[in-house]
């Protein structure tokens, strides 16, 4: 065993994230996991992140699983980041009662 | 405000049965709640009936017969503090042989207790002495010869309070308290009669007892038996100031009790919605750390790290911090510089840090502790609800039948909420207790968990599904709640995945390594025992499916119809003082206050008319990839206000690498902690006793933080920041943190109602609240999720990367202990290391003794990231195969061993599953030794240089 203390490069790491996402996505099916993990990308990775990974399916396609791949790629092609919620003002129904969430 | 004590009204409110009751006490009539005491009724109405044993926040108990009343057409003088008022009921309090019966009562007291009134602690703040006036004692008949119970030796070993059995009445108010309020049981009333006496424990004396120093006994004690050390140094307050406690997500409100600007003691705010009047020992006692010598209190910088600190002025730290700042964008871009937001500053400071980015930095590189720990909830409470936040408050407990404790140990983390759960569970209430350790829950003094399910580190996903497969093939689920308030084809799509049979309690069984029969019966109890309430912690977020284990919580809740209303609900435990609040305040690199993500066009061009530029729409850095851009070159600067990620993030070899090779780290904090090891800049902070501002606790409750004394640095955290910004160009003009949190009124939506004037009035408000909940939210969901239909997930169970093996064969798990908090900055520098002077290695003995260990042997601990060393405690609270350790020292560096995996979802660390081994030691690894070293030569402050 290396005595030295372990740290993933940042490259390793964003592979590593990107599988791991596709992993945990995986029971929704290719398609839909393959469209989650580009909205999961576009939601949370900065821009250096997104551009490394980009880069690095094209340069080193070996690496990728197919979803992910597929994912990176829909990544590069601009797809642009879904909006979430803003949360809502509910109105009060006839009972006069609200979910004020 | 001026010192008056608050009102005890000596017995408790009576449990509401929605009945009223008349009566009439000393000719004035009054309707009460049916159940209140004739001593509740008589202080309600403004007048007092003479009591010792009585305090409103335990049951009566009758003993010391001063509180005595008349009632018309009963014989003899009942107890007013056990009699409860009856319809038509007439009471006299006031009468010649009620005075006679009392002055006889307190002549027995005084026979026998010290008369050195004029010298006592308690001499002005003594119920004893009051009463003695109340009831017009003047002479005591008996003398003072013969047996007494004075001159009994003190028990000062508790480093907080002092017990002098030589004052004690025996009320036995203080035993009562730990029975009923806090839940300890520690105290007792030893021998009989004449020779009866208090005692903690075995008679130990209270540091070596069970006692947890929660000091409600001494905020009960009526005399100075029980009595604060710093009251008998310093004297009686004359003011007080509700102010909000800066340890734990409980939130605590205490009255901090002054004299001048000299903070005599901290004692719980009755009127406190979140603690009710109780407390632990850290905001209790251990605010010390306000005026420890190890604070910094003047600006430093150095131009590199391996020079010593130079004291500087406020004008020359600012103008660097923003010189260097403009430089490192100049030379590396506009995304190259960011920073880290405290979980344990106010909300307005938290606002104002994430804006200095947003609007000075022009970029998204913001983002806060929560990362590492409870970004989990954000994200999966997100998805399954709409709204990333817990979905009760505290009170619900009560209400609750079966309570599911998943991954955490409330009687450590959040001891005050602990104590209310263990009422409702003595109560009669339900327990089930997800956890590898055999915490406090799952046995302890009239508590003891229906089913424990220690299961292995790394499978909460696996055991969650196996007991949503019987809940879903044993249809116990709610199916009229799920057809009304969720998405049905969801639910089914659900349904069909957990009922497979590789995911039943059976199949999971070598996964998890707990007994599918406990699960099946742990399952069936949450599902059909009645209201069915989950609190979890970080032993569910810090994993690699942490996010996705927060979705099957929510799955199984929604599943179960357990959501939306008292005593249920998904109530994640969070740990920080105010990081509820820094997420509400934006802290994270993909969203605006109000958990709004940054690509949201309308909500972005909210914030750039507010703030008059153009704002990036592309997410910033998490704090581990500021760290990978850092060593890559692309990140070189960084503003850390109240946090310690050298000291509390994982794999600390990461974290210092990020941060060496950084080109300015700016740090605001109390103390040189471990991360400004590595900076350049050192701004001194103030404490919460410094500075006003608001607090949001785990109850998405906002609450006054209200300065009580001049900042010793010169500055409140948010002049800081504002200081900041202007010498960067921003042009802010807040003179009170009430203008920011206007500001975040205007612009977040579900703070729309919050202003200083509403939280003077109400106390504090749930958010959201707004027009749509102008009074607040206690409980979320009520008739509809925020998102609309609940969403249900599929959560398959995903394997940690993280291994076990021939090299590393133990899983490690990390937590916090009471006394300490987090990376122990505040509690380390108080005479809380009376508890827990050292991190600990808990290791079962049967691991102990294949290796030869013994407790409080020294061990090598290593995994897969580095090692390090401390001290063995061989316990069976962890299983075989499991170690546990805490994180308060950084002289154990516990974080060198944990890994890079995280979350899939957010980056929150896996803490809770690190492969090791361990070994006998002969003491510090090299790295605790080279690090100490370079800690000691990084806090070298330069001397100043005398002037001419």
């Amino acid at each position: 065993m290396s005595d030295e203390p372990q740290i993933m490069s940042t490259a390793d790491r964003l592979v590593h994230m990107a599988h791991q996402i596709a992993r945990n996505l995986a029971t929704m099916g290719e398609a839909k996991a393959t469209e989650t993990l580009a909205e999961h990308l576009a939601s949370f990775w900065d821009p250096r992140m997104k551009e490394r990974i980009i880069a690095m399916a094209q340069e080193e396609p070996d690496r990728f699983s197919p979803v992910v791949a597929a994912a990176v790629a829909r990544l590069a092609g601009g797809r642009p980041v879904p909006q979430d919620q803003a949360t809502p003002f509910n109105a009060v129904n006839e009972a006069g009662h609200c979910d004020a969430g | 405000m001026t010192y008056t004590r608050e009102t005890d009204h000596g017995t408790p409110a009576a449990i509401a049965t929605g009945k009223s009751v008349s009566l009439t006490i000393d000719g004035q009539a009054v309707t009460l709640p049916e159940g209140t005491s004739i001593m509740r009724a008589a202080s309600l109405l403004g007048g007092s009936i003479p009591k010792l044993c009585a305090t409103d926040n335990v049951e009566s108990f009758g003993s010391c017969r001063l509180c005595l009343v008349e009632v018309e057409g009963r014989n003899g003088y009942p107890a007013s503090c056990t009699t409860p008022v009856a319809e038509g009921m007439v009471v006299r309090t006031q009468t010649e042989r009620l005075k006679k019966l009392r002055r006889g009562v307190m002549e027995l007291y005084i026979s026998d207790h010290p008369l050195d009134c004029l010298t006592c602690g308690a001499n002005g703040d003594c119920e004893l002495q009051d009463q003695a006036g109340a009831v017009g004692l003047r002479e005591v008949r008996y003398g003072y010869d013969g047996a007494t119970n004075m001159g009994q030796a003190k028990d000062q070993s508790n480093p907080y309070f002092d017990f002098d059995p030589s004052k004690c009445i025996v009320c036995s108010r203080c035993v009562r308290a730990c029975d009923e309020v806090q839940g300890t049981f520690a105290l007792t009333i030893e021998g009989m009669g004449f020779d009866s006496k208090v005692a903690a424990s075995q008679g130990e004396g209270f540091l070596g007892s069970e006692c947890v120093s929660c000091g409600a006994c001494v905020q009960a004690c009526p005399t100075a038996s029980l009595i604060e050390k710093k009251v008998v140094e310093v004297g009686t307050p004359d003011r007080a100031i509700v102010t909000t406690c800066a340890y734990c997500g409980v939130g605590c409100t205490f009255r901090a009790e002054m004299r001048g600007e000299e903070l005599v003691r901290m004692v719980p705010w009755k009127d406190g919605k979140a603690n009710r009047g109780h407390s632990c020992v850290k905001g209790r006692f251990a605010w010390g750390y306000a005026q420890h010598q190890d604070r910094i209190l003047n600006p430093m910088i150095r131009a590199s790290v391996d020079q010593p600190w130079r004291e500087v002025s406020w004008d020359e730290a600012i103008a660097h911090t923003a010189s260097e700042f403009r430089r490192i964008q100049a030379k590396y871009g506009t995304r190259s510089i960011g920073g880290i937001t405290s979980s344990r500053c106010t909300n307005e400071e938290t606002f104002l840090v994430q804006k200095l980015i947003r609007q000075g930095f022009g970029n998204n590189n913001v983002d806060t502790c929560a990362r590492v720990c409870h970004s989990p909830t954000g994200y999966g409470l997100s998805k399954t609800f709409g709204t990333s936040a817990g979905t009760q408050d505290f009170d619900s407990v009560m209400q609750a039948d079966v309570i599911l404790v998943i991954g955490a140990n409330p009687t450590d983390g959040h001891p005050v909420f602990a104590s209310r759960m263990k009422k409702r569970l003595r109560q009669g209430a339900k327990l089930i207790v997800m956890d590898p350790r055999r915490t406090d829950l799952v046995k302890s003094p009239h508590v003891e968990a229906d089913h424990h399910l220690p299961l292995r580190p790394g499978t909460n996903v696996a055991m969650l599904t196996a007991m949503a497969y019987v809940i879903v093939t044993e249809k116990l689920y709610d199916e009229a709640f799920i057809r009304e308030r969720c998405d049905w084809d969801e639910f089914a799509d659900w349904a069909e995945f957990v009922s497979q049979p590789a995911r039943s309690p059976e199949a999971i069984e070598p996964l998890t390594g707990v007994k599918p029969d406990e699960v099946r019966a742990a399952a069936r109890l949450y599902a059909t025992g009645g209201n069915g309430a989950i609190y979890y912690g970080l032993g569910v977020t810090e994993h690699s499916q942490g996010s996705s284990t927060v979705m099957a919580i929510a799955n199984l809740a929604m599943a179960t119809g357990n959501v939306g209303r008292e005593g249920v609900g998904v109530n994640p435990l969070r740990g920080q003082n105010n990081v509820q609040g820094a997420c509400d305040m934006g802290s994270f690199p993909h969203e605006f206050s109000g958990y709004r993500h940054v690509s949201d066009t309308a909500t972005r061009s909210l914030f750039e008319r507010a703030w008059g530029v153009s704002l990036d729409a592309e997410p910033g850095l998490r704090i581990p990839n500021m760290l990978d851009a850092a060593t890559d070159g692309t990140f070189k600067g960084l503003f850390v206000q109240g946090e310690d990620i050298l000291q509390s993030d994982p794999n600390t070899h990461h974290v210092a690498a990020g941060l060496a090779a950084m080109e300015c780290v700016v740090v605001q904090d109390l103390f040189l902690n471990e991360t400004a090891n590595y900076a350049h800049i050192f701004l001194p902070g103030s404490t919460f006793l410094e500075k006003d501002g608001t607090f949001t606790n785990a109850e998405r409750r906002i609450q006054r933080v209200r300065k009580v004394m001049a900042p010793l640095n010169g500055h409140a955290d948010w002049e800081i920041v504002q200081l900041v910004a202007n010498a960067m160009g921003l042009n802010w003009t807040y003179d009170h943190p009430s203008q920011i949190m206007d500001e975040i009124a205007a612009l977040t939506p579900t703070f729309a109602g919050v202003h200083y004037d509403r939280l003077e009035a109400e106390g504090s408000l749930q958010w959201p609240a707004n027009d749509a909940a102008p009074d607040g939210t206690p409980t979320m969901h009520a008739d509809g999720f925020v998102r609309g239909k609940g969403k249900f997930v599929v959560t398959d169970y995903v394997p940690t990367d993280e291994k076990t093996g021939p090299r590393f064969p133990l899983l490690l798990t990390t937590g916090r202990i009471l006394s300490h908090y987090n990376v122990g900055a505040q509690t380390r520098r108080t005479a809380n290391t009376a508890w827990h002077p050292e991190d600990r290695l808990e290791i079962h003995p049967s691991d102990a003794d294949n290796r030869g260990l013994k407790d409080g042997d020294w061990v090598t601990l290593r995994s897969r990231a580095g090692e390090t060393t401390l001290r063995a405690q061989v316990t069976e609270r962890v299983a075989p195969g499991v170690v546990y350790t805490t994180f308060h020292h950084p002289e154990t560096q516990a974080n060198v061993i944990t890994t890079d995996y995280s979350d899939w979802a957010t980056n929150c660390p896996e803490y809770k599953v690190t492969a090791v081994q361990v070994m006998p030691s002969n003491g510090p690894s090299d790295w605790q030794q080279d690090y100490a070293s370079q800690a000691q030569r990084s806090r070298r402050i330069a001397p100043l240089e005398a002037a001419e």
